[in-house]
């Protein structure tokens, strides 16, 4: 279970957001998230939709813990981010396309690593890499250094290397942004499975597609700002547009 | 702990796989400092022999006013006596190399002589890039010649040439050779080591911070269960570890090249040898650990600052300077180890080791360099770790 109570995150304004005119800069400060509040349960998938500089990123780092937030609360399976961070991140999942691999070590070092850092012994390492490579077909290619490998070659050892520990929590920011069909479903048919093991799932995106096809939940963001959260079956049934985009911009104001 | 243990095993395979890294730490003191530390002497020397074997071409005006001198310079080795080439041309045939010197006698050179006047004579030549050897080959026959003329002089006075020498010194000088290599020569043995070893920690500390932010891959460690700190530790272990190999790799580059030197005299070879003995490695290698986690610091302050790699190396560029400088003010004769300098750091110890290799060495000045490189290596790993800890600093873009 994830847990966001009036979470607000201050940036510092830098050369750049001084020459952007937005109602996320303040002063000295640009609202990365703006009082944002919901809840991810166990078992279901979180959809965290909006167009890029919504906050998602933001968002989904303070629940990994990268970044604290200015003021509010975060709690993952009862752990507060702040103050539990090591124990939030022991039991968190986390793949984005900023968490990239190292080149020069292999798949099978690559989650190796990942495993020794998370405490696993040998016995579970073996059992828990063995079911992952089986699952993401990746034995093939288990001793090529990950500098080598294709694209989709790459995100199946991102995701052996986020799931080695069996989280109980995982968090996907934009996790099929830029690869190609293939490599999208594989990445779909993992949060499924997630689902069904009764994992808490939060996700990000900004294709409406992704959202009808995965999430049970869903909260809607924009320049920091929530704008809906709730299921994804009542926001459905409370559209007073046809289409999901054409709901964002009625909700928001604005096209994404 | 264990953390740190694992982030630093990964991070030093990491290293060791990439070639630059090879190049950087092995190839270059392995095999350019030897051929620095054997090869230039060599080719300086083999420059000045060539000089001195050269065949020069000497154009003479009024031969026939001196021909003593002139019969002198015919008796030269590698020297050839032009004439019948006009004064007036003479510049310009040195200038377009047909000739490479000239000398210009006047009528009066007999009769000044035996008035005993000083004569006047033209000596043309081009200073160059070649240390004045052509000068000094044509002066050498004027100076022989004008001796030759004193002693002759000093005889028909009937005067004793010593009576121009009021005072004789007797030079006694107590220091031991290893005392004046070690203290005019000492210096650049820790120059050289502070220069490999920040080499060897510079692309290491680049590629960990700015490297790994450039490519993506700081977020995926710092997701993991391993806290700032033991990341940081871990990096940081690697660079500070390259840094101390590289100068290491420096140390053995350089006892090649010096075994490779058979030029120098036996008896300064065998002092050279004594200089760098083990105990002396030893100290100056525990001066270079502080100067090395401070290096590993600083520079992995200045790589998490860093955006990218290219603007890393950048901010790491005048650096290089700010270091280097102070390891060449303590290799400059005149500055002398006291209480100020010894808390300098870095000039502090090019200092140190002239002191501890001629044996010279204060023990209490010895123990402020080490407090003054440890506190200073202290305070760049809490830059360090005030660095990685803001967000600001690691999300900067």
């Amino acid at each position: 279970m994830i847990e966001l109570r009036n979470v607000v995150k201050n940036y510092k304004k830098t050369k750049q957001h001084k020459q952007e005119k937005s109602d996320q800069i303040s002063g000295k400060i640009l609202k990365g998230a703006d009082d944002v509040s919901f809840v991810c349960r166990p078992g279901k998938v979180f959809g965290l939709l909006g167009p890029n500089g919504a906050g998602k990123t933001t968002t989904l780092r303070m629940i990994s813990t990268i970044l604290k937030p200015s003021s509010g609360t975060i709690s993952v399976q009862g752990y507060d981010t702040v103050k539990e961070a090591a124990n939030v991140r022991s039991i968190l999942g986390f793949l984005s396309g900023n968490t990239k691999l190292y080149d020069r070590l292999t798949a099978e070092e690559m989650v190796k690593y990942y495993a020794d850092l998370y405490g696993l012994d040998k016995s579970t390492y073996r059992h828990r890499r063995d079911k992952l490579f089986h699952l993401l077909d990746m034995e093939e290619f288990a001793d090529r250094r990950n500098g080598k490998l294709s694209d989709g070659m790459k995100q199946k050892v991102s995701i052996a290397r986020t799931m080695i520990h069996n989280p109980q929590v995982i968090v996907f920011d934009e996790p099929t942004e830029g690869l190609d069909v293939m490599t999208s479903q594989s990445i779909i048919k993992l949060i499924r499975l997630c689902r069904d093991e009764g994992k808490t799932v939060i996700f990000s995106t900004h294709r409406m597609g992704e959202v009808g096809q995965l999430c049970d939940d869903l909260a809607i963001m924009h320049k920091g700002k929530l704008f809906y959260s709730g299921t994804y079956s009542a926001f459905i049934e409370g559209m007073k547009t046809d289409t999901l985009e054409d709901e964002f911009i009625r909700l928001t104001g604005e096209d994404i | 702990m264990k953390n740190i243990k694992i982030i630093y095993k990964k991070e030093l395979i990491d290293m060791i796989r990439d070639r630059r890294t090879l190049i950087f730490m092995i190839l270059f003191p392995l095999l350019f400092v030897p051929l620095i530390v054997a090869g230039l002497p060599k080719l300086i020397t083999g420059i000045a022999d060539k000089n001195k074997k050269e065949t020069l071409k000497l154009a003479v005006v009024g031969e026939s006013y001196a021909p003593d001198l002139i019969e002198n310079y015919r008796n030269t080795e590698n020297l050839i006596v032009l004439r019948d080439i006009p004064a007036d041309s003479i510049s310009s045939r040195i200038s377009d190399k047909t000739i490479d010197g000239g000398l210009i006698l006047y009528n009066d050179f007999q009769y000044l002589l035996e008035h005993m006047i000083p004569v006047n004579v033209d000596l043309y030549y081009r200073s160059s890039d070649d240390m004045d050897m052509k000068k000094r080959r044509f002066e050498m026959v004027l100076n022989q010649y004008s001796d030759s003329i004193k002693v002759t002089r000093y005889n028909i006075l009937n005067l004793d040439q010593n009576i121009f020498n009021p005072i004789k010194i007797q030079y006694n000088n107590i220091a031991t050779q290893k005392e004046i290599i070690g203290k005019s020569a000492g210096g650049w043995l820790p120059y050289l080591f502070i220069l490999y070893c920040f080499m060897g920690a510079m692309y290491p500390a680049l590629d960990l911070g700015a490297g790994e932010k450039e490519r993506k891959t700081l977020e995926t460690i710092l997701v993991s269960p391993a806290s700032r700190l033991e990341i940081l530790l871990g990096k940081f272990g690697v660079i500070t570890t390259f840094g101390l190999l590289s100068a290491f790799m420096g140390l053995i580059g350089m006892f090649i090249g010096i075994n490779s030197l058979d030029m120098l005299p036996p008896e300064i070879h065998s002092v050279i040898k004594n200089m760098i003995d083990f105990k002396t490695i030893a100290i100056i290698l525990t001066l270079i650990i502080p100067v090395a986690i401070f290096f590993a610091a600083i520079l992995l302050s200045v790589s998490i600052y860093g955006r990218t790699y290219k603007e890393a190396q950048s901010l790491v560029a005048p650096l290089n300077i700010i270091i280097i400088f102070p390891a060449i003010i303590g290799t400059i004769p005149g500055v002398n180890f006291t209480p100020t300098t010894a808390a300098i750091p870095i000039v502090n110890i090019s200092l140190a080791t002239k002191e501890i290799i001629a044996g010279t060495i204060s023990i209490p000045l010895l123990f402020e360099v080490y407090l003054s490189l440890v506190i200073l290596a202290g305070l760049a790993i809490l830059l360090a770790v005030k660095l990685f800890n803001n967000e600001q600093v690691i999300f900067r873009g």
